[in-house]
């Protein structure tokens, strides 16, 4: 009974997997794991990572991270004050963190536009890894360097930002090549 | 035992329910400067090196994740071990929910004495099992199981409440969830009643699940208990509306004394806290009750002005020198 309530529940807030702090475990497993004590909320300097509100059903309480607005900036003070190992508490260096991966959208990108404009590719934090610029002009992600951190995101010069972190789905323990 | 009186136990825990959320304000604040030597809120903090997890929450990891992840067990222990000794004095010394109500009751008590006095003296014929309590306990566990969500978390109310201070502290707004734990209070505050922290918070339900031999208890000395039955003094004091002098009211009294106030003011001295049973009175469950323990000239006055030498000294015989 609870379980069909709980389906009809997120049939109704049916969103993309929102963007957790670096070392989250996959989300299903996140959700059961996180008991949504803030403590990630409160470590973290840039006020990257946010409550999720009421609104959100069953993920409400829990830590996400709206990339456009403040990215996460990879300071890995989070993953340690996880009380119950939602956040990988040994997470240490960030370039193992993969909180998702960016996206482009050459559509509406500058560069793919004849606009010059190297804002995510001189910003991310895996320089020269997870974003290099094709041609001397092109920026092009790297999913297998690309951490999700989403400063591309949070950059983009766009109103909309052609740059999007699409947060990982599935069997994800939180950390590359592990 | 103590030297310390009632009162004075009682003011000691005014300043421990008032430093309790000045610690999670301060600490929130020094967060916001950088600074996170205290990092949480009541669902789990760290204090420097100590972890420490609520273990109600402790208890609902386990069944959601079905895997015992050793570092959130340590946490959830050190609770447990203070609960061992001290009961559920959290609730009645430190939980910002209960400090708000009381707040807010005595506020009404100053009020509106009458009222607050009628509701204090709504009739208790025994106190509630214990089994109630456990069941809703259980029941928001097995509920937690089934449906995957962390039930407990969103229905601990000083959990909800430290979380909100330090949010707001931190500029990133409040929730719903704080207008909730609003009206539940109002509610409470309103009505006099507190079935919250009695029957459904999971916090206390869980403190109140470990008990030892040596566990500090409110215990009765029959032989000093005079009051007459329907006006005991420390019944009408307990905040819980549980009957203190019957010693069955574990796991639901939460050690706040209120009772021993109300004791020491008829001058009788025959509630006590005390760390497990007082060895001669352990096996009586509701002393007072046949009227073999009343002193004369006692039975029908709560409060006996200038009694206490003569019906205190020849109950106590000697044995208790008082507080």
């Amino acid at each position: 009974m609870p379980g069909l309530l709980i389906q009809l529940l997120e049939r109704l807030t049916r969103v993309a997997n929102p963007l957790r702090p670096p070392g989250a475990v996959a989300e299903e497993e996140f959700l059961r794991r996180c008991i949504r004590c803030g403590k990630c909320v409160q470590v973290c300097p840039y006020h990257s990572i946010r409550v999720a509100q009421l609104r959100s059903g069953r993920r409400f309480g829990t830590p996400v991270i709206d990339a456009r607005r403040v990215p996460c900036y990879l300071c890995m003070k989070c993953p340690p004050v996880c009380p119950t190992g939602a956040l990988v508490v040994d997470l240490d260096r960030k370039e193992e963190v993969d909180m998702g991966v960016a996206v482009i959208d050459e559509y509406s990108c500058f560069a793919y536009n004849g606009v010059i404009c190297h804002a995510c590719f001189e910003r991310c934090p895996m320089y020269r890894q997870a974003i290099t610029l094709e041609d001397e002009l092109y920026p092009r992600v790297h999913p297998n360097a690309c951490v999700g951190c989403g400063v591309c995101e949070h950059v983009c010069p766009l109103d909309e930002p052609a740059v999007r972190v699409v947060a990982r789905a599935g069997a994800r323990k939180g950390r590359k090549h592990a | 035992m103590s030297t310390l009186s009632q009162r004075g136990l009682q003011r000691l825990r005014r300043v421990s329910q008032a430093g309790g959320i000045a610690f999670l304000a301060g600490a929130a604040l020094l967060n916001l400067a950088g600074v996170h030597w205290v990092v949480g809120t009541l669902y789990s903090i760290s204090i420097g090196p100590l972890d420490i997890a609520d273990p109600a929450l402790v208890l609902q990891t386990v069944l959601l994740t079905r895997e015992l992840y050793l570092p959130l067990l340590l946490a959830g222990l050190l609770p447990l071990l203070l609960a061992l000794v001290f009961g559920r004095a959290f609730c009645s010394w430190l939980c910002p929910y209960n400090t708000l109500l009381d707040a807010l009751v005595a506020l009404r008590r100053r009020l509106d004495r009458a009222r607050w006095l009628r509701a204090q003296r709504r009739p208790v014929e025994a106190n509630p099992r214990a089994r109630v309590q456990r069941s809703v306990l259980l029941a928001l566990l097995l509920l937690a199981f089934a449906s995957g969500l962390p039930l407990l978390s969103f229905l601990s109310a000083p959990g909800i409440l430290s979380n909100q201070l330090a949010q707001g502290t931190l500029g990133l707004g409040l929730g719903l969830e704080l207008a909730a734990v609003a009206a539940l209070l109002a509610a409470e505050a309103l009505l006099l009643r507190r079935l919250w922290c009695k029957y459904a918070c999971p916090v206390g339900a869980t403190l109140g699940l470990v008990r030892a031999p040596f566990t500090l208890r409110v215990t009765c000395d029959p032989a000093r208990c005079s009051c007459p039955r329907g006006g005991e003094a420390c019944r009408i004091a307990c905040p819980l509306g549980l009957r203190p002098r019957a010693e069955d009211t574990h796991p639901y009294c939460y050690n706040c004394g209120d009772c021993l106030v109300a004791c020491e003011k008829t001058r009788r001295n025959a509630l006590r806290l005390s760390f497990g049973a007082r060895g001669r009175t352990d096996t009586i469950t509701s002393p007072g009750e046949s009227s073999g323990h009343r002193r004369a000239g006692t039975s029908n006055e709560p409060h006996p002005p200038g009694q206490d030498a003569a019906g205190g000294e020849l109950a106590a015989s000697g044995r208790q020198a008082g507080s």
